[in-house]
């Protein structure tokens, strides 16, 4: 009787056991598409067997297994991080490109090269009174995109602080969400698989938006960290707060204070943020912004190239003389008030006209067009007093907008990259993930040995390309 | 083929090299090194004319291709150290004298004649 009893209660638990497995089959294809969704694995152990002592043996269902790998899972999200940091600076970065026409026919550089061009068609005729009125509309447009660029970086400004905000609600959302999951899984015995789907696609999207640092706990729930702070831990989120509104550091009135991330005790973890579409916003808003349009401590090269054209241009005027022996008035006026004002306050002096403009150098020996020839040569001057930190005029306003192309290039590729690696790291994932601990060894010898040899045809490509380019002859 | 031609032509196979990288199995991989040599033999086939004729222009999508076999290299060593840590963390038994991870592979099972 008690052996018939055993071996009844074996099939009744061998039959809870398949029962069990095909209820987790159900919900792996139920949830094939949910994001973050890991597959699980029903296990069997095997009951003790030992018909003297009324043991049975046969089959029991054992605790559900997930496949779900935090590794991989981690992989992936250092990835995103830095997609979004990537695709955040590309999206700014572009939009502050149009500004700084590398070619030179539009923009500053543009309107910088036509004044340079009037100046030395003025200085071809320096009495000739259509000369004159050229230079002096060259000046205004000049002194017009000067303050249109100051103006654009000051809307941008504006426009990444809306989505330095936008961010910071995204991730204290998404905070409060992953708390609320934790909650769940800590509830649930064994942990409820769809909280813990929900849990990655919630740490997955968090990723995107800032460099946070995942440790998941013996229960299944995961403690997040941004920085040195933390973010959520169990059932508990922290809010992060934008500033924008500090005094800036240094001595610059009116200049815009960089954006400041604050951690629920009002910490400054601005610096701790550096990867994610946060991460990316908080590059350009402080560092690439500001060197352009100046901060508390440094003036920005806009304003440091409005700036000299104006005092070199007006230097010249004002210490020449017109054809009447007047002294020359100067082309350009700024506000003073601060050095970060000097390009969206540049524009051309209401004093002078046509007949004050001076062309001519007092010398001795006098000569008559010599201001207006020392203006057409300003741009490539080397005269240390023209120079800006040792380069020209022209060079200096060049390599501006080549570094802002520069790095939006750069942004652009990384954005490519990125992005290729989030799915190659995905595409390892789903290569490796629930498949024996044999065929994924044979995997991974059969994927690194493929890996080898793409890298070494990749180093040829490398080493062909760079050759390539020292074959172009040199102008 | 002109060297721009073939330069247009190397670009377009790189940024297929890319997208066959990033799948991450054994057949893409094998398609993806089939694609990478048809750039070398492209590459191979400007090197071989003569530079003195070569347009300054072209230096531009030399660097992009650079650019995109270095992109290329990036992704490679992603995913290969993506497999050294999973294979550390999977298979890991320890480390050697020298401090290199110990993995346990897959042997050969026994044969057992009949």
């Amino acid at each position: 009787m008690g052996t018939l009893f055993g071996a009844l209660n074996s099939s009744l638990q061998a039959i809870d056991a398949f029962q069990k497995a095909l209820q987790v089959s159900q919900n792996n294809v139920s949830n094939a598409s949910t994001p973050g969704y890991a597959d699980q694995i029903a296990t069997f152990e095997a009951t003790p067997f030992d018909p003297n002592g009324g043991l049975t043996g046969g089959v029991r269902s054992g605790p559900t297994q997930s496949t779900d790998n935090y590794y991989a899972d981690q992989a992936v999200r250092n990835q995103l991080s830095a997609q979004g940091n990537a695709t955040a600076q590309n999206t700014a970065l572009s939009s502050i490109q149009s500004l700084f026409d590398t070619t030179g026919q539009t923009g500053v550089l543009g309107a910088l090269n036509q004044l340079f061009q009037t100046f030395s068609a003025w200085s071809s005729a320096p009495s000739n009174g259509s000369t004159q009125q050229a230079v002096l509309s060259q000046a205004t447009a000049l002194a017009q995109q000067f303050r249109s660029a100051a103006s654009f970086l000051g809307q941008t400004t504006t426009q990444l602080n809306q989505q330095i905000t936008s961010s910071v609600s995204q991730i204290n959302n998404l905070a409060s969400q992953i708390a609320t999951d934790n909650s769940a899984i800590a509830q649930s015995h064994p942990p409820d698989p769809n909280a813990q789907a929900s849990l990655e696609a919630n740490l997955e999207s968090l990723s995107k938006l800032a460099d946070v640092t995942v440790s998941h706990q013996a229960d299944g729930t995961a403690t997040v960290q941004l920085g040195q702070g933390l973010l959520v831990i169990g059932s508990q989120s922290y809010s992060l707060s934008a500033n924008f509104s500090n005094a800036p550091a240094g001595g610059n009135p009116n200049a815009i204070a960089d954006a400041q991330i604050q951690d629920a005790n009002g910490q400054d973890i601005t610096g701790q943020i550096t990867q994610g579409s946060l991460g990316g916003l908080l590059t350009v808003r402080n560092t690439v912004l500001p060197s352009l349009q100046g901060d508390g401590q440094q003036q920005g090269a806009l304003n440091i190239l409005a700036q000299q054209v104006a005092d070199r241009v007006n230097a010249i005027l004002t210490s020449a003389t017109t054809s009447s022996g007047a002294a020359g008035v100067a082309l350009f006026t700024y506000s003073a008030a601060s050095p970060v004002d000097v390009a969206a306050t540049l524009a051309l002096n209401p004093a002078i006209t046509t007949s004050t403009l001076a062309a001519s150098n007092p010398g001795p020996p006098v000569v008559a067009n010599g201001a207006a020839l020392q203006l057409a040569n300003l741009g490539n001057s080397t005269a240390a007093a023209d120079t800006i930190n040792g380069q020209t005029i022209l060079q200096y306003a060049g390599a501006t907008a080549t570094g802002v192309g520069q790095q939006a290039a750069t942004a652009q590729s990384n954005q490519t990259l990125y992005t290729q690696l989030v799915g190659q790291a995905q595409a390892v994932q789903t290569q490796l993930s629930g498949v024996s601990l044999d065929a994924e060894a044979v995997k991974v010898l059969e994927l690194q040995k493929s890996y080898a040899a793409v890298g070494k045809m990749v180093s040829v490509i490398d080493s062909l390309s760079t050759t390539l380019v020292n074959m172009i002859p040199t102008a | 083929m002109s060297p721009q031609a073939s330069c247009v032509a190397a670009e377009s196979r790189l940024a297929d090299a890319q997208l066959l990288l990033s799948q991450a199995n054994a057949e893409s991989l094998e398609k993806c090194s089939e694609t990478l040599r048809e750039v070398v033999d492209l590459l191979d086939g400007i090197a071989a004319q003569d530079a003195r004729d070569f347009s300054p222009s072209l230096l531009a999508s030399f660097l992009r291709i650079q650019a995109s076999a270095r992109n290329l290299k990036t992704q490679i060593d992603h995913g290969s150290m993506l497999l050294r840590g999973w294979a550390h963390l999977h298979h890991g038994t320890g480390y050697t004298a020298d401090g290199l991870p110990q993995l346990n592979t897959p042997q050969a099972a026994p044969i057992c004649e009949a």
